[in-house]
């Protein structure tokens, strides 16, 4: 029988050699996305579009900006504009997310390369970052640039008031509460690749999760029952901190009615990391899980 | 000797849940691969030879970690495919779905630099390896251009190129000349020959039985997922006791007149194996099926005695072939069918 004799790896040497995984996955999908330069000029377009929808409808109504925010944001003043258009810009990065990782498997399996990616050595977790890093940066980067256009457009006081450190956190914010995100659409991608019924599920939670985290409207003029849910939406904390940092709405734990509660963007930025490592976790042992009952029945090449 | 693949009573069951009405399912098992066992010496080409449906590519999934059996044990390398994958899985390498097992917006170059770093290949490596393989399989005049601007047979050279990429010792190609012109198939199977030269142990699957035949160091014959008989492709031959088979074609026959024909064929004495199937050619329509006619010798034949039996019952020769025993006559005799049969809604 052949027998091998396998080299005891060094951590450098295990660091090293995951780093090219996560580095060629990374260009990879950077070669790709080149492919598709229209799909970047969407990604820039649609989030002005949808800043613009319900900012035209007000001034059409004729309804005072100042009188809205006060009732949006509980006798703070604020703008009304920028807590829209921010609102717009990190739901749709989120969609982004959400579209990149739910049907990433699924398309890999359609276009018949799962199986030869499954089939390398490459641990799941590298190929998956490098693939969460190009779509992180890639997308918060567009992301970024349109909030900028869409404030220039419907809030340019707010924009020329923010000061250099809250557009700085503005990036950082919206980098950790892509990575729950991450977590959640491989979570839901694994389902997919177990269920199939991709596009539908997804087009319907895109929907679910802009009402939930409260793209338009602050999440405590929702009902209740949909309240439950946006406290558990990772994406509603990141958007409440980030409005309250430039846009001058309550942070998400005042939102809550935790009045004193010391550092409130610092503790929601904690609890969104933890939301992180939640999904992250159970994003892969659900596909792990499901890989497994793939490969002990049908494989992985059936759709 | 040093088996490279050792495979140890595998079963392999595809269970499927089918709707009977609104709220009722029905459990379908598929029993793919039936109690299968043998091994595969080291720096061999072996061919897995089946009809369509037989269980060849069931198996080479099996053997490459992408697939759980159902029951029994296989070793590839020595590692156990269930418990071990992850270790198979850095000294093998396979083709799988040939064109479609790479991206079509990249380049070929872009591919393979993606799967080398797949297989923890730094870039500088990498670009040296691709210069290598694109020297070998003779891939720099469209390395450079995307994939879906390319024919059938650079899209499989490209598939083929990364299946090497990690210099495997054990390569599982499976169907690899299947969608490729006869020139294109015959490179191939140059390369496979010395690649096997080089060392490098190759499993292949085909329904081509030329291919097996003219490549393989040993043969296993796969139906109905169960192994129906291993050895070299002379041995195999050998057992078939007469050199020659006649291959006959005629029209699209009828079921009945066909039973009729077989029957008549099969009472002559120097006929002892015999086989047919339906031929479709050009775009399927009916008007261009044929039927192609395998007989088998035991002695001394009369043709004169079967042409006058396609008389005798009103049905057309089209053609009328003697052709060498070949690993067909040998499926034939222990199946008593044309391995151009699919048999995936038998099993």
């Amino acid at each position: 029988m052949i027998q091998i004799i396998e080299k005891q790896e060094s951590f450098s040497y295990f660091f090293k050699k995951n780093l090219i995984v996560v580095k060629g996955v990374f260009r990879q999908q950077w070669q790709i996305a080149k492919s598709y330069l229209s799909n970047t000029s969407i990604a820039f377009i649609v989030p002005i579009v949808m800043t613009a929808l319900p900012l035209l409808l007000i001034r059409a109504v004729g309804v005072d900006e100042q009188l809205i925010a006060a009732n949006f944001f509980g006798g703070h003043s604020g703008s009304i504009s920028g807590f829209i258009a921010i609102g717009s810009n990190i739901w749709m990065l989120m969609l982004a997310i959400l579209w990149d990782f739910s049907t990433y498997l699924r398309d890999e399996q359609m276009t018949g390369t799962l199986e030869t990616l499954l089939m390398s050595p490459a641990k799941r977790y590298s190929i998956i970052a490098g693939r969460a890093s190009f779509s992180i940066l890639f997308n918060v980067i567009i992301s970024f640039f349109a909030t900028i256009i869409s404030l220039l457009i419907f809030a340019r006081d707010m924009l020329f008031e923010i000061g250099l450190l809250p557009l700085f956190l503005l990036l950082v914010l919206t980098v950790i509460g892509c990575l729950p995100m991450i977590g959640l659409s491989y979570f839901i991608g694994a389902l997919v690749l177990k269920f199939k019924e991709v596009y539908s599920l997804v087009n319907l939670l895109q929907w679910f999760f802009g009402l939930i985290m409260g793209v338009y409207v602050p999440i405590t003029s929702l009902p209740l029952i949909v309240r439950v849910f946006s406290i558990m939406f990772p994406a509603t904390w990141s958007v409440s901190d980030i409005r309250a940092i430039t846009a001058g709405s309550p942070p998400m734990l005042l939102l809550l009615g935790i009045k004193n509660a010391g550092f409130p963007i610092l503790i929601s930025t904690l609890i969104v990391i933890g939301f992180a490592i939640f999904w992250g976790i159970i994003g892969f042992v659900v596909f792990s899980k499901y890989e497994l009952k793939i490969k002990r029945n049908e494989g992985l090449s059936k759709y | 000797m040093n088996p490279v693949i050792e495979i140890e009573n595998i079963e392999k069951i595809y269970r499927k849940k089918s709707r009977k009405g609104l709220f009722k399912r029905e459990l379908i098992e598929v029993r793919a691969l039936d109690n299968i066992s043998f091994n595969v010496e080291e720096g061999i080409i072996f061919s897995l030879l089946g009809p369509n449906g037989a269980g060849k590519t069931t198996l080479i999934k099996i053997l490459t970690t992408l697939l759980l059996p159902t029951a029994g044990k296989a070793r590839i390398l020595g590692y156990d495919v269930v418990k071990e994958g992850g270790k198979i899985r850095k000294h093998i390498n396979a083709m799988l779905m040939g064109e479609r097992s790479i991206y079509w917006k990249l380049t070929g170059y872009q591919n393979l630099e993606y799967f080398a770093s797949l297989y923890h290949i730094p870039r500088k490596v990498a670009k040296v390896k691709i210069d290598k393989l694109s020297e070998k399989l003779d891939l720099s005049d469209f390395i450079n251009r995307k994939v879906e601007t390319y024919s059938s047979g650079q899209k499989f050279k490209i598939a083929f190129a990364k299946s090497l990429l990690n210099d495997p010792k054990l390569i599982f190609l499976d169907e690899p000349t299947a969608t490729l012109d006869p020139r294109a198939a015959r490179e191939v199977r140059e390369i496979i020959k010395q690649l096997n030269d080089e060392g490098t142990t190759i499993f292949l699957t085909t329904h081509n039985m030329n291919e097996a035949d003219e490549l393989s160091d040993e043969v296993a014959i796969l139906d109905l997922g169960k192994i129906i008989e291993i050895d070299t492709p002379e041995n195999l031959k050998e057992q078939i006791h007469t050199s020659e088979s006649i291959v006959i074609d005629v029209p699209f026959i009828e079921l009945r007149s066909k039973d009729k024909l077989l029957s008549d064929i099969r009472s002559l004495s120097f006929v002892s194996d015999i086989a047919y199937s339906q031929v479709v050619n050009g775009n399927g329509n009916k008007g261009e099926e044929k039927t192609k006619i395998r007989i088998t010798t035991s002695k001394e034949i009369n043709l004169s005695n079967i042409v006058n039996l396609f008389e005798k019952n009103s049905i057309p020769i089209l053609s009328i072939n003697q052709e060498k025993i070949s690993l067909e006559d040998v499926f034939l005799s222990k199946t008593g069918r044309l391995l151009s049969e699919d048999t995936s809604k038998r099993v």
